[in-house]
Parts: structure tokens; C-alpha cells; sequence
């Protein structure tokens, strides 16, 4: 296994048989000192395939692309490539002479928008270029397959002697999940791609590739030769390499010769049915004819996937490149004349800005946002409107920065009717002041009782805190032992009933200051039947 | 109760046993749910406030020329700022004087459970805050590195650490990270709990890559250029201060003529016969660039 953080490169891993059809003979031969009669033994002879997978790649084989499908980025410095599980897969074919089994049979091209196109699944016969064939079944009935024109191959597709360069084998170790991706041997077959994908830096305008893995058995002496090489590339996207079935119909219609150009647009507009449409019968021109349809190449496409240049410049230069400096610090100078005032900034780096008042009113007030320069202490002081933090600024102007902060924290918290409703139902509970208590006393409960039980208060507090509980506790011991001592005599239950002592004053009166009423009122009422005046 | 006949012994056992109880209960109901003077909800609400939350862009800078094109702009969080803005969330739930009364009683509380809330926000588990809210700092990156380059990763120590140096995710140096969120497709806001000595902005890590380093400064505004610094095949390392031009082929931007580069390499790297697939895999390999910020 490789040591940890470091990982291995190796130029290929090929196996012992590549893939193909192999006539097994057996043969034995006997010896001894007795003869051995003619014909006792017979000759093995069978078949044998090795297997690989030629027009499909299986989802697993591939451990990962860079960049990954679909995604968006600037990758205009950095080789798209694609990680096979099998450290062999790449060497398993011989492109094309059985004896070289050192060039690999798989090529990743990058090929941009337009400059070659993937086909829908068809018989694998079909995958390849018309006139090849490849001879032993595939692994699959059917495939895909990319077509590119001459001109997209001569300039795009690596040469043979690249093929070697943009493949090799990568040893990792497993515990390292970013490198092994998941793999079963530590070892990793890698395809680069020979393109740097860029951004369309004259449009501005972000381009989609096509990354294609694909078979180049076969179709090795299609690849370019040499180039001339050039030390610089333009980053002009070249238009003249599309293919015919991604070129605008008008610029068909504007560039064919004339007795050609109903067929090819006509032959352009049939291009995404599958099937031709109805009433309509033409001859395709003539490929590989001047002024013609191109002739298409075709490479069967084990994996492809797609992702787009958006943007240009690398992450060191972008970073490099920054303007770093504080909140407030002064903007680089600008390239064009400025369209505006400049900037207007007090020592604290307050911006100046125009401001009108709730009542119309208008003037320069001073502002700034969350962000400051510099560290700023903090005051902790609570308002409850936001008049109360507008402050005096430079050049008798307001600094409205705090009392900003306020309205708009308001208006955000009013923008949200599920936090005004728990700040409502917050603000019948008190503000939590009942939690408050609550936590309180959960925080001295511990002390509480440690001191209860100790009689000595806990380090930190003053004997005075817990000198009134301690006294309770005494009291309270003392005074259930010997109650008659510290309380002092019992009260009995019932006491015995007190005279009433009325005087010699009529009963008449007595009841009516008694009960407040005139005193002939309650005269009238004793003289019902059973009640004699006068009679106590 | 019903056991008139309790001695006084048996009375205080059983007292003490009751004290013992409500102990153990509140010990356990601080450990477990803790009693919260600001409601979950709002202690929420107001954290998020604080790191800025949902405040519209024109708050944070006020005119486009404090934040310029591909500039970076590191700052202090104003917490008399940020108390502002909580006290007007606040001030939502004040109708009487009264209430304000109540209010200004409670403020305390109020805001240190809203300090505690701020590390809080960020923490994937809930964890609770600890400590007084310190102070906090932060920058705000306007690059098309930040469209480019989604999920770049931010660090900040509060010392020094080597430019170089692999940190392990819990080195004690970290500062926490309290927000990190692309306010816009190309600026992105960073919020960090404390002073950082050093801030690191690192490319996205993809597992290896390869490439070449480009050279806009062609002399040409269409062209492009490329160079990799040549790396000794013995020991892997770069070879100082020596640049390898990467040679490209006409017609499609972008694809590289490697064996001429790989001619011009091995020039410098020493060798013949051609690089084969592991060696030029090696000259080609970029690991994630790792900017520096820090005292200059």
C-alpha cells in the first residue's frame, strides 16, 4: 500500500492477455522407460476469450471526472481527466498493432459546443466509422458514438504519441478518501484529456464542452500528425470547426453553392428527427464533396459528459490580482473617467449620503454599515426608538448609522409575522422574567443545599447569605423538639364562651345600632306576632 | 400530613431527602433543558440578526466603490451596530412603557443569551454557546474567483501557521466560523469568531489534478500563453525558479502540443526518449492554490 499522503505514478499497467479470442492447445507428452503407444494422448484444443469492455464503460469502472458532469467553473488552466477503477482497462485493446502494447486504446477528447456531435443509440456496427469494422463481438449490442469531421480530429483529437503521455497509472493509498475515491486496490488507471477548456474571453460569454472517452481501435491512423507547434494560442473560439448538424441554418444558406443549398438546409432541418420526415425525399449530397456535408468520423464513446467554461483567469491570478485592503479603504483607480462624484468618506470611514427626512426634509447625513475599520467598543446601552441614536457627525451633519441599524432591524422583524407573534406572546410572559427567576434559583439550588446540610456557607459566599437559613434550620430543629420552650404554651382548642354585656339599654335600641336600621323600623318588625316589645 | 406520629429524626430524614431531590432535579433539568430567558425561536432570530442575516446588500456597503470589482476587504463587525439592529427587532414587542420597563429589566439576560446564540448558529448539532460574545471579524471577497470557484474553502488562525502547512481540521489555532455565504453569484461574506493573525482562501480541492499554468501577458490581448514549472523526477519537488513553456497547437484554443512540451521539459529535467505517461502526469500535476492573507 502507498504511505499515507504520498501516492505513486506509474506509466502503464498492462495485463497479460489483452482482450481478444485465444485458441487454448494442450498438450502431453509421456515418457518412460516402456513404450508409449502411439496416440494415448490427445490434444486439447479450445477457445478462450478475454473480455473488456469496448463500446460501453460500466458505471463502476469510472471512479471519477474532473471537472465533474455538469458543473460550471473556471477550468481554463487544468486538464479535464477521467479515473478508471481498473489499473489495466486503458492497455486491455491494442489500438492497432497487436505487437505495440504500449499505446492505449482509449482517448479523452474535449471537444467544444458545435464541434462534434453524439449520436442516440444504435447497433455497435454502426459506432464506428463506415468501412471499419471491428472484427470479435463488443460487449454490448448497441452504443453510442461521437462524430467529428477531419478538420475537429486534425485539430483537437491528441497524436498517436500523445496517447501514451495522457494515460498512466496512479497508486494511492486507500485510506485516503479524497485520492482512492472509493477504489478496491489502491491502484487507478487516469485519462487526460490534451485540451485546456476555456472561456469565450472576446464574447464574454461562458462555453459548454463535451468531455468524450472514447475507442480508438481501429482509427489510430486518423489522428493528426505533429502539429506545428506554437508557443501561444488564440482564445477566439474558431467557428469554422463546427460540425454541419450544429451550424445555423442561415449560415448554411448563406455559404453552400447555390444548386446545393435546398438539400443541405433541408438535410440540416431533417438532422434532429430520427426518422425522416414525411413527404420529404432527397438524396444527401455527396459526402466529403467541396461544398458538401463533410464526411463524419465515428469513434464509439465508452463515457462522456458535459461541463461549462464560465469564466477566465486561474485562482492564483485572481487572487494575486486582488485589491485587498480595510472596510473603507480607497477603490484602485478606475480605467474609465468616473460617471460620478466620488466617494465621500469621513476619518471613520462614514460614507456621506443623501438623506430625507420624515418630514421632506433634505441634506447629506453621515452613514456606515456593520462594518468598520477598525475594532469598536461596544456601549450596551438599551433604546427603544431610534431617535435616540442619531448622533452628531463631521461637518454638523447627522450619523444616522445607528439609528439605520434600528429601523431596519425593526423593519425585518415586522417583515416576519411568526416572530412578531412570539415577541407578542413573549412580551406576556414578562419578557421571560418568570425563566429568569426560574434559572436563578436552579443556579444557587446546589449551593442551597450544600450549606443547608453543612451548616458552613460554599467558598465564595459571605457567611451573611446563609446565616438567616442556618438560624431557620436552629430554630426550626429546636422549636419541633421542645415546642412548649421556644413557642410557648399551647393555645387549647375551644375557649370557653364570654357574657354579652348589654347594659340597660332597650333591646329595640340594641338591635337597631346592631343591625344600622331606624329603631322604629325594627319596632314595627318585633311587633309581628311572637315578638313582645319590651321583653328581653 | 397524614403521619402525625413522625418523630422529629424521622421528620428531618425525610426533609433533607426532599431537599436531596429538588437538588438532583434542577441539577439534572440545567444539564438537560435549560431554562431560557429569550424563547429558542427568537434567541434564533435575533443570533441571526447579529451575523447580518437577511440585511439587505446597500446596509453592508453603502456605495459600490467601498467594495470594487475583484477586491477584497476585511473589516470589524460594529457591535453597536449589530445591538442597534437587535434593539429594533426588539422594540417590535414593545407597546407600553411599561413594557419597555420590563424590557430594560430583562436586557441583561436578553443579550447574553444572544451572545451565547451567535456560535450557536453555526453549529451543526445545536451545541450550546459558551462564553461572552467576543469580538468579530470578517472580510468580503468580490471576485470572479468566488462564481468560478463555488465551495473554495476559508480559514482563519489566530496565529501564525506556515503557508504551506497542512492544518488538521481541530488545530486549536482555528477560529470558528460563524457565516460564510455568497451574498451574491461573486461576493462572498465571511464572519470569523476573533482576531485572525492569518486568513487562507484555498482553491476547491478535487482530488489531483493536472495542468499548466497560463500567461496572459503575451503581448497579443487574443493569445494566450502557458508555462509549468519543471519538477525533478527524483524527488518530485519543484525545480526553483525555472519555468517550462507549454507549446499548443493551432486552431482549437487550448490544446496543448505535448510533445513538444514534453521535449522542452525533459531539456530541463534532464533524460531522453520521451516522457511516458507517469512522468509527464508528474510535471503536470497542480495542487489547490492556497492565497495568504496576513500582516504584511
Amino acid at each position: 500500500m502507498a504511505r499515507s499522503r504520498y501516492f505513486e505514478l506509474f506509466d502503464s499497467a498492462q495485463p497479460k492477455l489483452a482482450a481478444g479470442q485465444y485458441d487454448l492447445v494442450g498438450n502431453q507428452e509421456l515418457s518412460g522407460e516402456d513404450r508409449v503407444p502411439e496416440g494415448a494422448t490427445a490434444e486439447l484444443r479450445s477457445r478462450l476469450t478475454v473480455r473488456s469492455c469496448r463500446y460501453r464503460l460500466p458505471p463502476d469502472q469510472i471512479l471519477s471526472v474532473w471537472p465533474a458532469a455538469n458543473e460550471e467553473g473556471a477550468f481554463d488552466s487544468r486538464l479535464p481527466q477521467i479515473v478508471l477503477r481498473r489499473r489495466t482497462l486503458p492497455w486491455e485493446r491494442q489500438p492497432e498493432d497487436p505487437a505495440d502494447k504500449d499505446t492505449p486504446w482509449l482517448a479523452l477528447v474535449v471537444i467544444a459546443e458545435g464541434e462534434g456531435s453524439i449520436s442516440g443509440e444504435v447497433p455497435v456496427a454502426e459506432c464506428i466509422t463506415p468501412g471499419k469494422t471491428l472484427a470479435e463481438p463488443g460487449d454490448s449490442p448497441t452504443g453510442f458514438y461521437l462524430a467529428v469531421t477531419k478538420e475537429t480530429i486534425k485539430r483537437v483529437f491528441p497524436t498517436k504519441q500523445d496517447l501514451r503521455a495522457l494515460t498512466h497509472v496512479r497508486k494511492v493509498d486507500l485510506a485516503d478518501t479524497e485520492l482512492a475515491l472509493g477504489d478496491d486496490d489502491g491502484y487507478l488507471a487516469v485519462v487526460m484529456a490534451n485540451r485546456l477548456p476555456q472561456f469565450d474571453r472576446a464574447g464574454q460569454k461562458p462555453i459548454r464542452y463535451l468531455a468524450c472517452l472514447i475507442n480508438l481501435e481501429q482509427q489510430i491512423p486518423l489522428l493528426p500528425d505533429p502539429p506545428k507547434p506554437k508557443k501561444t494560442f488564440k482564445v477566439a473560439v474558431d467557428r469554422s470547426m463546427l460540425t454541419v448538424h450544429n451550424r445555423a441554418i442561415e449560415e448554411i444558406a448563406l455559404k453552400a453553392p447555390d444548386s446545393q443549398v435546398a438539400d443541405m438546409v433541408r438535410l440540416e432541418m431533417a438532422a434532429p428527427f430520427k426518422l425522416p420526415p414525411p413527404h420529404i425525399d432527397f438524396e444527401p449530397p455527396q459526402p466529403g464533396v467541396a461544398g458538401g456535408v463533410p464526411e463524419l468520423f465515428r469513434f464509439p464513446l465508452l463515457a462522456h459528459w458535459s461541463f461549462t467554461c464560465t469564466g477566465s483567469g486561474n485562482f492564483e491570478s485572481l487572487m494575486q490580482n486582488l485589491d485587498v485592503g480595510a472596510i473603507g479603504a480607497e477603490p484602485p483607480p478606475a480605467a474609465t473617467p468616473p460617471t460620478r462624484p466620488a466617494l465621500e468618506l469621513d476619518p471613520d470611514k462614514r460614507v456621506g449620503l443623501e438623506h430625507r427626512d420624515r418630514g421632506g426634509e433634505g441634506g447629506r447625513v453621515w452613514f456606515r454599515g456593520p462594518l468598520a475599520p477598525a475594532a469598536v467598543k461596544r456601549d450596551n446601552t438599551l433604546v427603544h426608538v431610534s431617535e435616540k441614536l442619531r448622533r452628531p457627525g463631521p461637518e454638523d451633519r447627522e450619523d444616522l448609522s445607528y439609528a439605520a441599524a434600528f429601523e431596519i432591524g425593526r423593519l425585518l422583524t415586522l417583515a416576519r409575522p411568526s416572530v412578531v407573534a412570539r415577541l407578542m406572546r413573549w412580551r406576556r410572559e414578562e419578557f421571560g422574567a418568570e425563566s429568569a427567576r426560574r434559572r436563578a434559583e436552579l443556579a444557587v439550588e446546589p449551593v442551597r443545599k450544600a450549606e443547608l446540610l453543612s451548616g458552613v456557607p460554599e467558598p465564595g459566599r459571605g457567611p451573611e447569605l446563609v446565616i438567616g437559613r442556618v438560624l431557620g434550620k436552629a430554630l426550626m430543629e429546636r422549636a419541633a423538639e421542645s415546642p412548649r420552650e421556644v413557642l410557648g404554651p399551647t393555645r387549647p382548642l375551644v375557649d370557653p364562651g364570654r357574657p354579652l354585656e348589654l347594659g340597660d339599654r332597650p333591646l329595640v335600641q340594641i338591635l337597631a345600632t346592631g343591625l344600622d336600621l331606624p329603631v322604629a323600623e325594627v319596632r314595627a318588625l318585633m311587633k309581628r306576632p311572637g315578638l313582645e316589645e319590651g321583653t328581653p | 400530613m397524614s403521619d402525625v406520629n413522625l418523630t422529629f429524626a424521622e421528620f428531618r430524614d425525610a426533609d433533607l431527602k426532599a431537599i436531596d431531590d429538588v437538588a438532583s432535579r434542577s441539577a439534572a433539568d440545567a444539564a438537560s433543558s435549560e431554562v431560557w430567558v429569550v424563547p429558542e425561536e427568537l434567541r434564533k432570530w435575533l443570533a441571526g440578526l447579529r451575523l447580518l442575516q437577511g440585511l439587505p446588500f446597500e446596509y453592508l456597503v453603502p456605495d459600490s466603490d467601498l467594495l470594487p470589482p475583484e477586491s477584497i476587504r476585511f473589516f470589524h463587525l460594529d457591535r453597536n451596530w449589530t445591538d442597534a439592529l437587535e434593539q429594533g427587532a426588539l422594540s417590535v414587542g414593545t407597546v407600553s412603557s411599561a413594557d419597555r420597563k420590563q424590557l430594560e429589566a430583562m436586557h441583561p439576560a436578553i443579550r447574553e443569551e444572544t451572545d451565547a446564540a451567535e456560535r450557536q448558529l453555526r453549529a451543526p448539532g445545536g451545541e450550546p454557546g459558551f462564553g461572552p460574545a467576543g469580538e468579530i471579524t470578517g472580510f468580503l471577497l468580490r471576485s470572479r474567483a468566488v462564481s468560478a470557484y463555488p465551495g473554495l474553502h476559508v480559514r482563519a488562525f489566530d496565529s501564525e501557521v506556515g503557508d504551506k502547512e497542512i492544518v488538521s481540521e481541530d488545530d486549536p489555532r482555528h477560529l470558528q466560523l460563524m457565516r460564510l455565504e455568497r451574498l451574491a453569484p461573486a461576493v462572498l461574506l465571511a464572519l470569523f469568531d476573533g482576531v485572525p493573525a492569518i486568513v487562507h482562501l484555498e482553491e476547491p480541492h478535487a482530488g489531483l489534478q493536472f495542468g499548466v499554468r497560463l500567461d496572459e501577458d503575451t503581448g497579443n490581448e487574443e493569445d494566450l500563453a502557458g508555462w509549468v514549472p519543471p519538477r525533478d523526477p527524483a524527488t518530485a519537488s519543484e525545480l526553483d525558479g525555472k519555468e517550462v513553456a507549454v507549446y499548443f497547437r493551432e486552431g482549437a484554443p487550448g490544446v496543448i502540443d505535448l510533445q513538444q512540451t514534453a521535449a522542452k521539459i525533459e531539456e530541463v529535467i534532464g533524460g531522453s526518449g520521451g516522457l511516458n505517461g507517469a512522468e509527464l502526469a508528474l510535471q503536470m500535476i497542480r495542487y489547490p492554490y492556497r492565497q495568504v492573507f496576513g500582516d504584511a
